[in-house]
């Protein structure tokens, strides 16, 4: 029996080798809380930490209004902005260990185009991720400097049981055929 | 004898500096009191717009700040209202203190003017940092206005009579009613917008330096907003959130007066932001669609500015008194403002969208094969869209190609557009206006070729199919694009080109071929006001001053007029002399179209004009520049008396009528000699203001009676005198009054008598003897009393003043200082 519940306790529990969160701190500063499963060296090689991390996210430059920029942005998720392929958190914890990124999530306080906690805007994030997700974020690349942004980079997709992470892009597909098939924004 | 009367006379000097000195700290205690409000007619007003501000009012817009914070303090668990209204305190707070630490420092020459040349972040952080002032020298005054009420009344009254002047001293008894301190925070509420009036200290050289100290203000403003350690310390916990605000969206200055706020330019982006003075019409009279920045077409700021008529003060443009309550005069016009933007916004980004997916979906050939296709498939509908479609791409490719092509050039190089956007969309553009010429020159025979078939007989198409812009240009009507705008006939069935997540974006080529065309014109539309969607800078405008863009134009030069009333008069008795026995001397060219706006400047210039060679070109020109002065840049229709246009045919020039508004007959200028042309002129409806006037020689003075001629010019000269003198708003002239004197006359007499307001509009007090005068002035503006007698004696300095508050009379006594010695506790003002 001993040796069953072992057996289920290996291969049977989430496969949570990431877990990442967006909180507020008490100061009003937006961070990242990462956890690590103890087997991987992410946390690691990001702060040093071996579970679990704290990354400080800097300021989103005009992102707290109605400008075109934060507009397009809200409008795009779900159609020009879209996943490409499967990425890792390697990967992104290059763009977080540099800070030179800003978040988006569905509960976003920048999103101020939408009405606050709107079905479509969770259905929006939702789209991004393959099946049925719980919590998405997206990593937009800013500029070192002006911390502008700049382009789309990452998508973390957080399941019942698992994360992934991807790369995203805000561009349109096209498939030829009889009817053509474009990822785009509906006018 | 003569010595002593000497010694006395010294004295009496040395007593009234003193005096004076006195006087003159006590005044700067009480600032507001001392600061006279001036009243000015429009020809004044016009005149004061080349000279900076030093009084401003700052709209803040609260409501980003207050729903992120509002969603902050969901997401923390937080007491939603408590933080939204800290969070607005805050923002406000911070905003006034960073424009108090940076005038300070501009004023005192601690922080360096902008050189706009040299503008980026490493300048200005050196700047900032290099020049540290611990003690602030408060070269700024904030309060918060609550009311328009009398204590503005000077931006919409261009003479106050006595009962103006009466409410404005009952304003200032109350004065709390209308300002508060920009420090006083309601605890429990928070307003959407608040509207601050700032007003800084005019040193010496403020005449030459107040533009550059604005400019430079709001640029260092938007970067130390973000950048500088002293906001993170005034913002804190919230200074995380402010940096991440779009802060050029959220604030607007605007000038308190008719000084300027920014240098009065002829530009369309000034246009533009002096133009959005009209969104402060009240909501029941506000029309959206009638709105210029929302028509599917719109005409550049220039135009539609020179076809309205020169306004009055009284006129009240920014609806003050409609309006009085400022809290809903700033709530209504954000609310109208941001109802226009967001319009702009979302048509902007559907339109790049749209061609974002054509460009990547479809070329020319694709579509062209694909409308062939329909044109062969059975139904109406197929050729109700392909109907509309040619008729659109008929008139875009016919009548306004050229327009397009200019607005869009002017689009994709703005200078101010987000790189995200532009990189993903407005690089599309330039390949879109390709696509649409590609594919309308080919689109365009086939077209032809279906209309020789006779391909629409016996179909019946709605006018309502059209595109907006199609319908505004072809028959004026304005119809207000949106989301849901179908530009198809056809149902739900067909489709061509699928989006993701199968939304369909075009149902067919003919359907996709009009989106094209559609987004280009939205674009167009949104090239003229593009700098007030997304402005690049904190925006400020000059709408204290109705007119400076009217000056800065050369559309109304009150200067010239006031220098010109007698130099008309001897110019106009000269003329008599000349041309009362010849022919007007100028003619003008037949090939011009009088339905085109143009300018005599511009006449003379493509050589239109001709000279009886008789006289001196030189000597005529002078001449008719010295006649004409401001009007000869104004736009104007041309209009002929008698026979229409022919062509070869000489004409004279007779004038150039300028006509203000209806109601202002009689401050209209009149250039032209014969009244009733204007009297015609001012009926017609493409040209509202100018209208340059010719006759054909046939019809001309030539073949009148040169004595009789001679007669018309010197009556002529004559009743223009005695216009021009009796003209009430374009000679210049102002009343500065003294908010003490007055605040006094209404303590000591309860009213203002229309004898005293006369007194007090020039500049003197309703109390007749000076030291009573002075001393009374000081007492009141010390103590919150009502005088209701008084008895002075100036020899002794000394007085005795009875008043309402105390039934003992209070001695007075003022040599040095002013010493008071009362039985009753005499309450003393907060101020």
């Amino acid at each position: 029996v001993k040796l069953i519940i072992l057996f289920l306790f290996v291969f049977l529990k989430p496969v949570f080798a990431q877990k990442l969160e967006i909180n507020w701190s008490d100061t009003f500063r937006k961070e990242i809380h990462l956890s690590c499963d103890a087997a991987e060296t992410v946390c690691e090689d990001i702060c040093n930490a071996s579970s679990f991390c704290i990354l400080q996210e800097g300021i989103c430059p005009n992102c707290i209004g109605t400008g075109i920029q934060i507009l397009h942005i809200f409008s795009e998720i779900g159609r020009s902005i879209h996943r490409v392929d499967q990425s890792s958190l390697a990967s992104l914890g290059k763009l977080l260990i540099q800070g030179d990124f800003v978040t988006f999530s569905a509960q976003e306080v920048y999103n101020l185009i939408d009405a606050h906690q709107s079905i479509s805007v969770f259905k929006k994030f939702e789209s991004l991720c393959p099946d049925k997700s719980l919590n998405q974020i997206l990593f937009f690349k800013t500029h070192p400097e002006s911390r502008r942004l700049i382009s789309p980079e990452y998508l973390y997709c957080e399941f019942q049981d698992k994360s992934e992470i991807f790369k995203i892009e805000d561009k349109i597909l096209i498939k030829e055929g009889a009817i053509l098939s474009v990822k785009s924004f509906d006018r | 004898m003569r010595g002593k009367i000497m010694k006395l006379i010294a004295l009496l000097f040395f007593i009234t500096t003193v005096h004076a000195e006195n006087w003159k700290r006590e005044k700067e205690k009480f600032n507001f009191l001392n600061e006279e409000i001036t009243f000015s007619n429009r020809a004044f007003c016009a005149n004061r717009a080349s000279v900076p501000t030093d009084e401003v009012f700052l709209l803040v817009d609260n409501v980003n700040i207050a729903k992120a914070a509002f969603r902050l303090s969901k997401i923390k668990k937080l007491d939603p209202e408590q933080t939204t209204n800290l969070a607005v305190q805050k923002f406000r707070h911070t905003l006034v203190m960073l424009i108090r630490m940076i005038s300070d420092q501009l004023l005192s020459g601690d922080l360096p003017l902008v050189e706009e040349s040299k503008i980026n972040p490493e300048y200005l952080k050196m700047n900032w940092e290099k020049n540290k002032k611990i003690n602030p020298h408060k070269s700024m005054k904030c309060s918060k206005v609550k009311k328009w009420g009398s204590l503005h009344s000077y931006l919409n009254v261009s003479k106050p009579d006595h009962t103006l002047l009466e409410a404005i001293a009952r304003d200032l008894e109350n004065l709390e009613d209308t300002f508060v301190t920009c420090d006083i925070d309601s605890e429990n509420e928070h307003q959407e917008v608040d509207l601050l009036k700032l007003r800084f200290e005019r040193n010496k050289n403020f005449n030459q330096i107040g533009f550059d100290f604005w400019y430079s203000l709001k640029i260092y403003l938007s970067w130390a907003f973000r950048h500088s350690k002293e906001m993170e310390q005034i913002a804190f916990p919230f200074d995380y959130l402010f940096k991440s605000t779009d802060l050029e969206e959220m604030i607007l200055f605007f000038s308190a007066g008719c000084e300027s706020i920014t240098r009065p330019e002829c530009s369309e982006g000034q246009l533009n932001l002096n133009s959005l003075s009209q969104l402060s019409i009240p909501k029941e009279d506000f029309d959206f669609s009638q709105s210029e920045r929302v028509k599917p077409v719109t005409s550049p700021e220039t135009e539609n500015f020179f076809s309205r008529p020169l306004p009055l003060k009284e006129d009240d443009l920014l609806n003050l008194s409609k309006i009085p309550n400022t809290e809903e005069w700033a709530t209504n016009f954000r609310t109208h403002f941001l109802k226009t933007r967001g319009f702009q916004k979302l048509k902007l980004n559907r339109s790049l969208s749209n061609l974002n997916v054509i460009q990547s979906a479809l070329s020319p050939e694709k579509i062209l094969k694909k409308i062939q296709l329909e044109s062969q498939l059975p139904g109406d509908e197929w050729k109700k869209d392909l109907f509309y479609l040619c008729s659109e791409y008929n008139v875009a490719t016919r009548n306004y190609l050229t327009k397009l092509n200019s607005n869009l050039d002017k689009l994709s190089q703005s200078a101010y557009i987000p790189e995200i956007v532009r990189d993903l969309s407005l690089n599309e553009i330039d390949s879109s206006l390709n696509l649409f010429s590609h594919l309308s020159s080919q689109l365009l025979l086939f077209c032809k070729d279906l209309e020789g078939r006779d391909f629409w007989k016996d179909v019946v198409v709605d006018k309502s199919g059209f595109a907006p812009w199609y319908l505004q240009i072809t028959r004026d009507e304005v119809i207000i694009e949106n989301q849901s705008m179908k530009l198809t006939s056809l149902s739900n069935e067909h489709t061509f080109v699928t989006l993701y997540g199968d939304q369909v974006f075009c149902r067919s080529g003919t359907h996709c071929a009009r989106i094209l065309l559609d987004s280009l014109f939205s674009l167009s539309s949104l090239a003229q006001s593009f700098s007030s969607i997304v402005p690049n800078e904190i925006p400020s405008t000059n709408f204290g001053n109705p007119y400076s863009s009217h000056v800065a134009c050369g559309a109304y030069d009150p200067w010239a007029k006031k220098n010109k009333l007698l130099f008309e008069f001897f110019h106009d008795l000269t003329q008599a002399a000349l041309f009362g026995f010849l022919p007007t001397p100028i003619y003008v060219s037949a090939d011009l179209n009088p339905e085109i706006l143009i300018s005599f400047k511009e006449l003379l210039r493509d050589g239109k004009v001709f000279f009886d060679p008789q006289f001196s070109k030189k000597t005529l020109s002078f001449s008719l520049i010295s006649d004409l002065g401001p009007f000869l840049g104004l736009p104007c229709s041309l209009s002929i008396s008698g026979n229409s246009f022919k062509p070869l045919e000489y004409y004279t020039f007779n004038g150039i009528s300028f006509s203000g508004c209806r109601q202002q007959a009689r401050s209209d200028v009149t250039v032209s000699e014969n009244e009733d042309i204007s009297t015609q002129l001012r009926r017609r409806s493409y040209c509202g203001s100018c209208a340059i006037n010719l006759r054909t020689l046939s019809t001309s003075f030539a073949k009148v009676n040169p004595i009789l001629r001679f007669s018309a010019f010197l009556v002529k000269a004559f009743v223009r005198l005695s216009k021009n003198l009796l003209d009430p708003h374009d000679r210049p002239k102002s009343w500065a009054i003294s908010p003490q004197k007055l605040a006094l006359s209404y303590r000591f007499h309860g009213e203002i008598t229309k004898s005293c307001a006369r007194k007090l509009l020039k500049g003197k007090s309703c109390l007749s003897i000076m030291c009573e005068r002075d001393v009374m002035e000081s007492f009141t503006r010390i103590y919150d009393v009502s005088p209701e007698f008084t008895k002075f004696n100036c020899f002794l300095s000394k007085g005795v003043v009875h008043v309402k508050e105390c039934d003992a009379p209070i001695d007075l006594s003022f040599k040095d200082q002013l010493i008071v010695n009362s039985q009753c506790h005499l309450k003393r003002r907060a101020l």
